[in-house]
């Protein structure tokens, strides 16, 4: 019987598994030309291996880590005083001590795995310039003004602050200061790329994984339907796309907008995202429809289907309880 | 501007926040703006109970003694893996051992030292593959053909290599400094493409085998520094000497040539016969003088004290009340054929010679056995197993096979090991800064380190004057422990006046192992006459509700859950963790001490239960199927 014949290997590259087999006591190194027992060789592939944790495949070790961290790159973090940065939120991840905006040393107990950065993708790096007075900001009156009041400190940056508020909620801002902030200017796409660049430099496999992500803010009269959105990928597609914002004509509340968004995403880059909801609590109802959506359509398969395909998961506990 | 409105009401979330702190327009004025009130922020104590902290807060783990296909003797046996697979199957990686069984380990090491054997590295592997430089010497031609043939001829061959080698008949090829500096190299090179700080770190070292008379003499020496100063100069070898003072004079000539400190540690004093830690020194045949225990506790700060071949912490000869003395002991002989006479073990075993330190401090005005404490496998598979369930033997002859717990692992005269006899241990444990050569190097010549039988328990170890009940209810030993006093391998300071030494003690098992089923404190002193005597307090154990220190002064044991027959157990006894604050009640401040301590896992399967199991077999009464894991602190030396 041929089979039951011991077969003669060459001593190739490809065949080096086999040469390792037969290497028994090292003893018997017939260097050149190897023979492999067929037998034994089925009985070994029938086997589990000795070591219990070899040929096993399944993740051992939980990573830990935030998919949901705001740095002073958003508007609300930046107007409650924030003023560190994406390099700041990495290296306090990744377990080193910093200086909090409060001038406060901290350090984590033990390094985080991994991070999202997720700044609201809306006017991302807005008051962040003002208080650098950047001059993409301060060639604004409105811009200029609220960049002297917030570097005032003390009540006239409240006051300043407020203003600003009171300002954007009766839209009495300069169209081409929201433009400036808004994808498709050229201020954003730096603002996207200072946020990819970060992520690439500090994502380290096997050490610490900076993921690529953003925060698509929806509220829709006050009803919190937030989705985070992660990238899988690395600047070189990420990079590629703007965030996706709410405010119409560039973005929408529309959770289905946001999913069109991601398709497209996927479509051009070969890429993948995800989302992840977070604060059903504050949606007022809205979060998890089971009847209509609540631009009043009815919850139809293609809702259904989509969203199940972009959130596999939801961000179920958090800082706003 | 019906988008403006979308964004304003997202505003207004944050306004309710926003009016309750006021607080960012000082922040900005604070940081960078106005420096004195940053310093002084900076020194108070931060909210962030991190912040600041410059201790060890996490264990590294690491095997100090890996012999790869470099070591003539590991590649005799069967190892074809090279120190880069050692270093990859350390560093959490699947690999095929050198019989083609796929393994990996529970997780990475941290760490790991391939200490090759540096007598005649590489000779072995580059014999058998054919060098063709080394096949012009006709005995290496010789042996290399007849290895080549197979079976029972490649044996004898591979015998007779080691025994010219043995004997001193080595081809001068072999002894030719270009062929070792060309091993070296490689080595060296090696060891750097592996090293990755922050991750893994691979320390530079080899062994220097010493073995007269059979007598186990064995070093192994860690660098601290790279290939850059490592390459200056070859191992010492000892075909140059077999006197440790040697090559104590070799270290001191290498750090100043190269500004690279250097270490060593021994291992196996069970197999030495007596002159491991010697009062009379073999060389000379005198006592020992001050200049020799300078010249050793300079240069020998730590000591393995647990490995494959025999625990060698403490030996129930030495310490009859003390019922965990007899672990997985080696004491028939040495490692030539000479038997052990009992006379023989008081210079052998850790516990003991730490006690004669203190007696020989009183003569010579040095201890020279004030060391500190790790395990490590001293496997001669390239792989650093030391879990029972993945135990992958001493040799490649002894992997994991249906009748290798019956066959011999060695055999030298009359003596004779068996494969049930070896033990799966053990590892390093590190309370270094951060996962570099410089940081666990530190943490080694300061002694902050332990030795583990095996399993990953975190043991924490602190001795002061001011510990108090209390601060064993923190989280975070570390914190106190360091505030209040010194870590293992630390010096207490001078007693304060009416004052006994207190010991913040903490463990936290494995969670791949066994419960704990106690810590202990084993304390060394003199007495008035300087005599040294010892103690074992157990100071914190699990289910302390049923169980009490019995009259005999004993505690009463743990319990046993071990099933043999499927090898399993459960840690239905036993405590996940143990901590507590213990004061020396015996205390006299004009005595000189040590303590350290000890930590006892419940009953598990010894890895022969697995065997069993595995490839259902049934093997003798002889062979022990469960055991008690355990780690060793490095001491805490009190001294008046």
């Amino acid at each position: 019987m041929y089979w039951k014949k011991k077969l003669k290997i060459l001593m190739l590259a490809a065949a080096t598994f086999f040469l390792c087999v037969v290497l028994a006591h090292g003893t018997d190194p017939n260097i050149g030309e190897m023979q492999v027992d067929r037998e034994a060789l089925e009985k070994r592939f029938g086997q589990k291996p000795y070591s219990p944790y070899a040929e096993t495949g399944f993740p051992r070790q939980a990573l830990w880590g935030d998919s949901h961290l705001h740095t002073g790159l958003s508007v609300d973090a930046g107007l409650f005083g924030c003023r560190l940065g994406l390099e700041d939120a990495y290296r306090f991840a990744r377990g080193e001590q910093v200086l909090s905006s409060t001038g406060q040393p901290v350090k984590l107990s033990r390094p985080l795995d991994w991070l999202v950065i997720a700044d609201h993708s809306d006017a991302m790096g807005l008051v962040n310039d003002l208080a650098s007075a950047a001059p993409e900001v301060t060639r604004y009156e409105q811009g200029a003004r609220w960049s002297k009041g917030l570097r005032a400190g003390g009540q006239i940056a409240v006051d300043t602050a407020l203003d600003l508020i009171t300002n954007f909620s009766q839209g009495n801002i300069d169209p081409d200061l929201v433009a400036a902030y808004s994808p498709g200017s050229k201020v954003y796409a730096s603002v996207w790329d200072d946020v990819v660049k970060a992520a690439d430099a500090y994502n380290d496999p096997g050490t610490f994984t900076a993921l690529i992500g953003t925060e698509w803010t929806s509220l829709v009269m006050g009803n919190n339907l937030h989705r985070n959105v992660i990238f899988r990928d690395n600047g070189d597609k990420a990079g590629q796309v703007m965030p996706y914002t709410t405010l119409e004509p560039i973005g929408s509340t529309d959770p289905l907008k946001l999913y069109e968004w991601m398709t497209n995403y996927e479509k051009k880059t070969g890429g993948s995202v995800l989302a992840l909801a977070h604060n059903g609590n504050l949606s007022n109802g809205l979060m998890f429809p089971v009847d209509a959506q609540y631009t009043g359509r009815k919850l139809d398969a293609f809702y259904v289907e989509q969203r199940a395909k972009w959130e596999p998961m939801y961000e179920i506990t958090q800082i706003i309880r | 501007m019906n988008q403006f409105r979308l964004l304003s009401v997202w505003l207004m979330v944050c306004v309710f926040l926003l009016i309750q702190t006021p607080v960012f327009g000082d922040d900005v004025s604070v940081i960078g703006q106005d420096k004195g009130s940053l310093e002084k922020a900076i020194k108070k104590p931060s909210y962030s109970p991190y912040a600041g902290q410059n201790y060890p807060t996490k264990v590294l783990w690491g095997d100090t003694h890996v012999h790869t296909a470099l070591s003539l003797d590991a590649r005799a046996f069967g190892v074809t893996l090279d120190p880069e697979m050692a270093y990859r199957f350390a560093r959490g990686e699947e690999i095929s051992s050198s019989h083609g069984e796929r393994l990996k380990l529970s997780r990475p090491l941290d760490f790991l030292v391939v200490a090759d054997h540096s007598d005649a590295m590489g000779a072995m592997k580059e014999i058998i593959n054919g060098n063709p430089n080394l096949l012009r010497d006709p005995i290496v031609r010789d042996w290399h053909d007849r290895i080549a043939k197979g079976g029972e001829t490649a044996l004898m061959a591979t015998m007779d290599v080691i025994e010219q080698f043995t004997a001193g008949n080595v081809p001068e090829i072999l002894t030719d400094e270009t062929f070792i500096k060309n091993v070296w190299d490689d080595y060296l090179k090696t060891a750097e493409a592996y090293n990755d700080p922050g991750k893994f770190t691979t320390i530079i070292g080899y062994e220097w085998t010493s073995t007269p008379g059979g007598n186990n003499l064995h070093r192994n020496v860690l660098y601290r520094g790279g290939a850059d100063e490592a390459k200056q100069m070859l191992p010492y070898t000892a075909a140059e000497s077999m006197n440790p003072e040697d090559l104590w004079k070799w270290m001191e000539t290498f750090e100043d040539k190269t500004g690279c400190q250097v270490l060593a540690l021994a291992h196996n004093g069970n197999l030495s016969n007596g002159l491991m830690f010697p009062e009379i020194n073999p060389v000379t045949k005198k006592p020992i003088t001050e200049a020799y225990a300078k010249t050793r506790i300079r240069w020998e700060p730590i000591y393995e004290v647990t490995q494959i071949k025999g625990d060698g912490e403490a030996h129930p000869y030495l310490s009859p009340s003390d019922e965990f003395a007899d672990f997985e002991p080696w004491d028939k002989a040495n490692l030539g054929p000479n038997p052990k006479k009992k006379e023989m073990l008081q210079y052998e075993y850790a516990r003991e010679a730490l006690k004669k330190g203190l007696e020989l401090e009183q003569k010579l005005g040095v201890n020279p056995y004030k060391f500190g404490m790790v395990g490590s496998t001293d496997t001669h598979t390239s792989l650093a197993t030391a879990e029972e369930e993945n135990f992958f033997g001493k040799h490649s002859g002894k992997e994991p096979a249906p009748d290798r717990w019956k066959k011999l692992v060695g055999e030298i005269g009359d003596i004779r090991w068996f494969g049930w006899e070896q033990v799966s241990a053990g590892y390093a444990a590190v309370w270094a800064t951060e996962n570099s050569r410089e940081a666990i190097f530190d943490a080694m010549k300061r002694k902050e380190v332990y030795a583990s039988t095996g399993p990953r328990m975190t043991v924490w170890f602190f001795g002061g004057w001011d510990f108090e009940e209390a601060d064993a209810l923190k989280r975070t030993p570390g914190r106190i422990g360091y505030a209040k006093g010194v870590s293992m391998g630390g010096d207490l300071y001078k007693a304060p006046a009416g004052k006994a030494p207190s010991f913040l003690v903490a463990s936290l098992k494995d969670p791949y192992s066994g419960n704990l089923d106690r810590i202990q404190i084993v304390k060394g002193w003199l007495d008035k006459n300087n005599k040294a005597r010892e103690k074992v307090y157990d100071v914190v154990w699990a289910d302390a509700d049923k169980r009490k220190i019995q009259k005999n002064g004993k505690l009463s044991a743990v319990g046993n859950t071990v099933d043999v027959k499927n090898a399993t157990w459960t840690n239905t006894i036993g405590a996940s963790e143990l901590i507590t604050v213990w004061k020396d009640p015996d205390f006299d401040p004009a005595l000189n001490a040590f303590y350290y301590a000890r930590v006892i896992e419940i009953p598990t399967p010894r890895w022969t239960a697995y065997d069993a199991k595995r490839y259902n077999v049934k093997m003798s009464d002889e062979v022990p199927m469960t055991l008690q894991e355990r780690a060793y602190s490095s001491p805490i030396w009190y001294t008046p």
